[in-house]
Formats: C-alpha cells, structure tokens, sequence
C-alpha cells in the first residue's frame, strides 16, 4: 500500500465520520473509523508507519472541525498507535481474535481517555454516560475492524497460514 | 545526559510529541480555535462535507419515502414544516397576549415605546455532527459571509437549538442547549413570574430547578426563554416531564423535554 492510498482511506473515513455514519448510529453510538484504521495499519504495517502518522495528522482535523478542544483526539490516536505498534511484537498477526480484542481495549482506552482529558478541562459530562455507550460502540469497532481486516490482511500477507512461507 | 538523550531517541522522539500536543491542547482550551489555520480548515471542510450531507439527506429521504410512500413523505413533511411555523406563531401570539395585559396597565402610567422584534435570521444547513455523544456539537454551512457572529443564538420552527461556539466563512459551529455545559435561563409560559435555569442531563433531556422553592410549576408546563442572559425572550425550550422538591437546596428541581427533537433536525435559523 502506497502512502497516497492510505491517505485517500483516511480521508474518506474522516468526512464519513461526521455525515453518513450518523445514518447508521445505534443509540448514538457510531463507529470510530479513524481510530479503526489506525488499530488495522499499526498492527499490520511493520515497515511503514501509517497508522501512527496518519492517525495524528488525521486526528487533528477531526479535532480542528468537529471537537471543543484541538489535539485531544490526535494524541490518543497517537498513544494508541503506538501501543498497537508495540504490541504487534509479541501478537501474531494473523489471527483476528487478537485484533478484535485489541480493538475493543483501545476503544474503550480512547472514550474513557478523552472523558478524562475533557473532564480536567471542566466539561461536566458524568462518567456513567460516557460509560453507557461503550457496549455499543465497542461493538461498532469491532465490526468494522473486522471488515477491514479481511480486507487488509491479504494485501499484507500474501501466504496466511503457509507453514512454508518465510 | 547527552549520551543518554541519544540513546533513547525514540523514547525522546515521543516526549516530544507527547509535550508537543499538550502545548497545542492548552493553547486550543485557552484560545478556542487554533487561529486563521483552523478557521481554514474548517472552511475546507464545510465546503465538502456540504455536497456529502446533502447527498446523504437525499439518500435518507429517499430511502423513506421508497420504505414510507413518496407521497405520504411529502406530505408529512409539509405538515411539519406548518406545524412548526404555527407553533412559533402561537408562541408568540400568547407571549403577546400576556404583554399587552401588562403593557395596558403600564400604558397610562409611562411614556411606553413598544418594542420591535428587530432581530434578522440567516437559515443554515447542519452539515455535520460529532462523533463524541455527549457535547452535542454540530456544524452548520452557514458563517462570518452571512454574518454570523460568535454567541449568537440558534433556533428552530419548533424552539431554542443552541448557540453559536465558534465561526468562520462558510461554518459555524453550534452547542446544543442539551449539552451539560449550557444554561439557560426559563419562565413558565403559564405563569412568567416562575423562573429558573435549565441545563443539558447529558442524556438528551434537560434537568434545572427554580429560583423559588414555592414556585407554582406542574408537569406538562410549557418553558421559554425568560431573557436573561444569552438568549432573548420568549424562545420555546421545552415541556416540564417531572417535578420534584431538593430537601438539601430548598428549590424545585425539575425535568424538561426539549422542544427540538435534536436527532431528525436538519436546518437551523441564527439569530443575528
């Protein structure tokens, strides 16, 4: 995958974010798309960074057009990314269990995170909405991690499961 | 040390960052936006996500109407749009009737100037909402061209909506009034010496109490806007669900429906 694909993936799960998932909302919960990308690159890509790179560049945006606070969601991706990138030494990658389980971590890791942060910065919010959609949206991540696994998998490791492939 | 910094230079390569995003947070918090940058970007933004929102609503719409009849569709959604224009009137013809009875009295006794609702609108598409689901922020398409200020308020055929956080040419951002963050000062249509402030619950509904523990409020009780504040006289904000008396503060607490059904809202109208 080139960084100019990559890129334009971004891109389009940054503008869906914020108009055509709300189509699909459950309860108000919606997928995370730019933090899904970000788990399935870091944990895939070994020789390029794009998850963590784009992750922050992308985070921002949504930071600088949809959130009170610039830089929140930018450094989550980023610590998130980077823990993924960590992890991915001692996982292995090809079994989805892994990642649907990372997913789920790191999606509860960046709401209660960004709950945080807010709340430090005086927003008033109390923990047991915040906590209430997590089911929800931990779900949606999941789902669409998953999907984009299958998807991403196969432009990675051309030979899954080949005892023979080095 | 700085044999020890080279190293850990990627131990030190994320400190930076890390430092980096925490100087861009507290100046973003202190500041509100990230300057002529940020109020670009969202101009960019907003000019794309429109086409993809109006796409987006097409596709809903026609979706229902495929699912719901085309016709029924548009019909219903006539009927809404003259309910709500009547809902607005009659808000107003009531807040009228109540004034002119106070006004008669004092007609006499000042040199009474009636005063004009001199207020202009500008109407706005919400082009796109955040992720996050509890501040309750949305964008809309409309900005400093139209003459959109920072604070202004934000309304619908059907009541309060919100008000103005942040804008620039072609955007806006906009806070709910459900958001927990946001106060707003009421008076009971039936009665407008009850007063009091409501404030988002954090779970779509408002929660607030009144400034007089003895206030005559009952369920089903129509609140607007008493003026106070940011907003101006008369807005509708919602309908009382619950009433109950706070032993420990002395004050009625109640519970609000809002008036604008937040989820199917679509276009706002800005004050200005």
């Amino acid at each position: 995958m080139t960084y100019r694909l990559a890129t334009l993936i971004f891109f389009l799960a940054f503008l869906f974010q914020a108009s055509l998932l709300n189509l699909i909302s459950i309860f108000g919960a919606t997928p995370n798309m730019i933090l899904c990308l970000v788990i399935v690159f870091a944990f895939l890509y070994d020789q390029d960074n794009f998850g963590i790179v784009l992750g922050v560049v992308f985070g921002l945006l949504y930071d600088i057009c949809y959130m009170p606070v610039t830089g929140v969601s930018a450094m989550l991706y980023f610590l998130l990314a980077l823990a993924v990138m960590f992890s991915r030494e001692i996982l292995n990658k090809e079994n989805i269990g892994t990642v649907l389980i990372m997913t789920a971590f790191a999606t509860f890791a960046f709401n209660l995170f960004t709950w945080c942060i807010y709340w430090v910065l005086g927003n008033k919010t109390s923990i047991m909405t915040m906590l209430r959609v997590q089911p929800l949206q931990i779900a949606w991540n999941v789902v669409i991690v998953s999907i984009l696994y299958a998807v991403v998998i196969r432009k990675v490791i051309k030979h899954r499961r080949d005892r023979f492939y080095q | 040390m700085i044999n020890w910094i080279r190293e850990h230079k990627v131990l030190m390569i994320i400190f930076a960052v890390l430092l980096a995003f925490c100087i861009i947070i507290l100046i973003s918090y202190t500041r509100g936006n990230l300057g002529v940058v940020s109020s670009g970007i969202q101009t960019a933004d907003s000019v794309v996500q429109k086409p993809l929102t109006q796409a987006v609503g097409r596709f809903e719409k026609d979706v229902n109407g495929l699912i719901g009849f085309r016709s029924v569709v548009k019909e219903n959604e006539e009927l809404r749009d003259e309910i709500d224009r009547l809902r607005m009137e009659n808000t107003k013809l009531r807040l009228q009737e109540e004034e002119l009875k106070e006004l008669q009295n004092l007609y006499t006794a000042l040199n009474y100037i009636p005063q004009e609702d001199t207020y202009n609108t500008v109407t706005g598409n919400i082009i796109a909402i955040d992720g996050a689901q509890y501040f309750n922020i949305f964008t809309i398409d409309r900005g400093t061209e139209s003459g959109v200020e920072r604070e202004a308020v934000v309304l619908s055929g059907e009541g309060l909506v919100g008000k103005v956080i942040d804008t620039g040419n072609r955007f806006s951002k906009v806070v709910s009034v459900i958001d927990i963050d946001s106060n707003v000062s009421f008076m009971v249509l039936r009665d407008m010496n009850v007063m009091g402030i409501v404030a988002g619950n954090g779970d779509g509904a408002l929660e607030g109490y009144t400034f007089d523990g003895n206030a005559d409020i009952n369920e089903n009780d129509t609140l607007i806007t008493s003026g106070i504040g940011l907003y101006p006289q008369g807005i509708e904000i919602g309908t009382v669900k619950s009433v109950s008396f706070n032993k420990d503060t002395q004050l009625k607490t109640i519970e609000v429906e809002p008036a604008v059904n937040f989820n199917s809202l679509k276009r706002v109208m800005v004050l200005l």
